[in-house]
């Protein structure tokens, strides 16, 4: 941080106006030329040793500063002072401004407009035209967001220029969040500065819990207030390390087919159990699909299932069915519905060796059923979920973002939202 | 909302141990999520 020399003496020195005789604090006293003495509102030059009435302002503001002169705060490691306030205007628009100074680093800015801050300093480098519409400081591009002009209503305090209502300045201001780049015009005279966006919680923080004024909608500059570029980087880490467990997985799953048999069902028959041939499993932990191909008409048939480990006689039991319908319609369309084949999945098998025994319900007709039980089948459908979970706040975020640009663009003349073309 | 990424990361890091097991066991885990449609597990199967 850096304080303000002596910061524990008062750092005002007076000077006596001219007009009334009062007693006008000046804390930058050789740094500005001009002050409005707080008793009479006349604008006073003080660059001379003796200070010169200049005029008197005619038009005072309607609140005034919300943050008193003379009031300390620290913003951005430095103790700043507030030695002037002025309102300005554009074609009935307002915002207020606060000249800041520190003994070492000059002046700086505070502008709030519609509850929303920013601290403003001049650009050292003149930005340079990147585009129409668009200026470029240092490796950011600066859009146009509003061309007008900016009237002095209200002045109070000392500045380090002469200083008047009903000054007028024709203003240019360029965004790219959480920064504004602005432009002052005034004859040949050009002057730039750059804005940071600040929170008003930062404010009340730095100068004292006084009540500030309601922030309305969103600032030109205002920054997203999701953390989009960390969101996106998480999503893309997490993406990666998914894809690359799932290329893992596949390297490692070896689908092999441990039972393809064939079983005969006669109508009629009482008893429609059947007992599939042994099968072993090397390797513990593998899936086992289970797949069921019936050549029903229009008909169903389901399958009672039980996978029984016949080396601790532990059961599993599941079911796994197809139903298929077929058919034309009065108009002559062909038209099909439901599947001939069936899978059932079970996870996380033991090694050891198994039978299936089954129960079948449903189509009393002569025919032959295939199963087929594969061990170690490689599963997509994982690897889609956690792709939709983890996408979900990143979409959100998104969403949010397009929603809070369209609003950030709403009182601009230039907004790339904006398609009318009128 | 600021700090809605360090959940995230959370989330994100749940969501892939689920993952990671699913696919050390074999688990598909739709299945299990979607009652029409479950399938029965190793761990999760009544022992007869």
């Amino acid at each position: 941080m850096v304080p303000l020399i002596e910061e524990s003496k008062p750092t005002a020195k007076a000077v006596t106006c001219p007009s009334c005789g009062g007693q006008v604090d000046m804390r930058a006293l050789g740094e500005t030329v001009t002050a409005i003495c707080k008793h009479c509102d006349a604008l006073l030059d003080t660059s001379h040793d003796q200070v010169k009435y200049v005029t008197r302002i005619l038009k005072r503001g309607k609140e005034g500063p919300v943050i008193p002169l003379g009031a300390r705060g620290i913003l951005f490691d430095t103790l700043w002072e507030v030695i002037g306030y002025l309102e300005r205007s554009d074609d009935g628009y307002p915002w207020g401004e606060y000249l800041l100074y520190h003994p070492l680093k000059g002046f700086r800015w505070l502008v709030e407009a519609d509850g929303k801050w920013s601290f403003v300093k001049p650009v050292k480098h003149i930005p340079t035209e990147f585009r129409i519409n668009e200026y470029k400081l240092g490796n950011k591009v600066f859009k146009l967001f509003h061309s007008g002009s900016a009237k002095v209503e209200f002045v109070k305090g000392e500045f380090y220029w002469q200083v008047r209502v009903g000054d007028t300045v024709d203003t240019e201001d360029y965004v790219a969040p959480p920064q504004m780049l602005s432009l002052e015009k005034n004859g040949n005279e050009q002057v730039w500065s750059l804005g940071q966006y600040v929170e008003s919680k930062m404010i009340r923080e730095a100068f004292g819990g006084g009540a500030l004024p309601l922030e309305i909608g969103v600032a030109p500059h205002e920054p997203f207030y999701m953390d989009f570029s960390s969101i996106t980087k998480i999503w893309g880490l997490s993406v990666a390390m998914v894809l690359l467990t799932q290329c893992a997985y596949f390297g490692s799953e070896k689908k092999e087919t441990v039972l393809h048999q064939g079983f005969q069902f006669k109508a009629g028959e009482p008893d429609r159990s059947r007992v599939s041939d042994p099968f072993k499993l090397l390797e513990s932990n593998r899936n086992l699909e289970v797949e069921l191909r019936a050549p029903v008409v229009n008909a169903w048939v389901e399958f009672q299932m039980e996978l029984v480990n016949d080396d601790n006689g532990k059961t599993y039991p599941f079911e796994v069915g197809v139903e298929h319908y077929a058919g034309v319609t009065a108009e002559g369309e062909r038209w099909m519905e439901g599947s001939k084949y069936s899978t059932a999945l079970i996870s996380s098998v033991p090694k050891g060796n198994y039978h299936l025994n089954m129960d079948v319900n449903g189509y009393p007709r002569d025919f032959k059923a295939i199963l087929r039980v594969d061990s170690g089948v490689v599963m997509w459908s994982n690897l889609i979920w956690t792709f939709v979970l983890i996408s979900l706040l990143p979409v959100l975020a998104l969403v949010l973002l397009e929603f809070h640009n369209i609003k950030r663009w709403s009182r601009s003349d230039f907004s790339p939202y904006d398609t009318d073309d009128e | 909302m600021r700090h809605l990424h360090k959940l995230y990361i959370l989330f994100c890091l749940i969501v892939y141990a689920v993952y990671g097991y699913a696919s050390l066991t074999g688990w598909k885990v739709m299945d299990s999520l979607a009652a029409s449609t479950w399938t029965p597990t190793a761990q999760n199967l009544h022992h007869k």
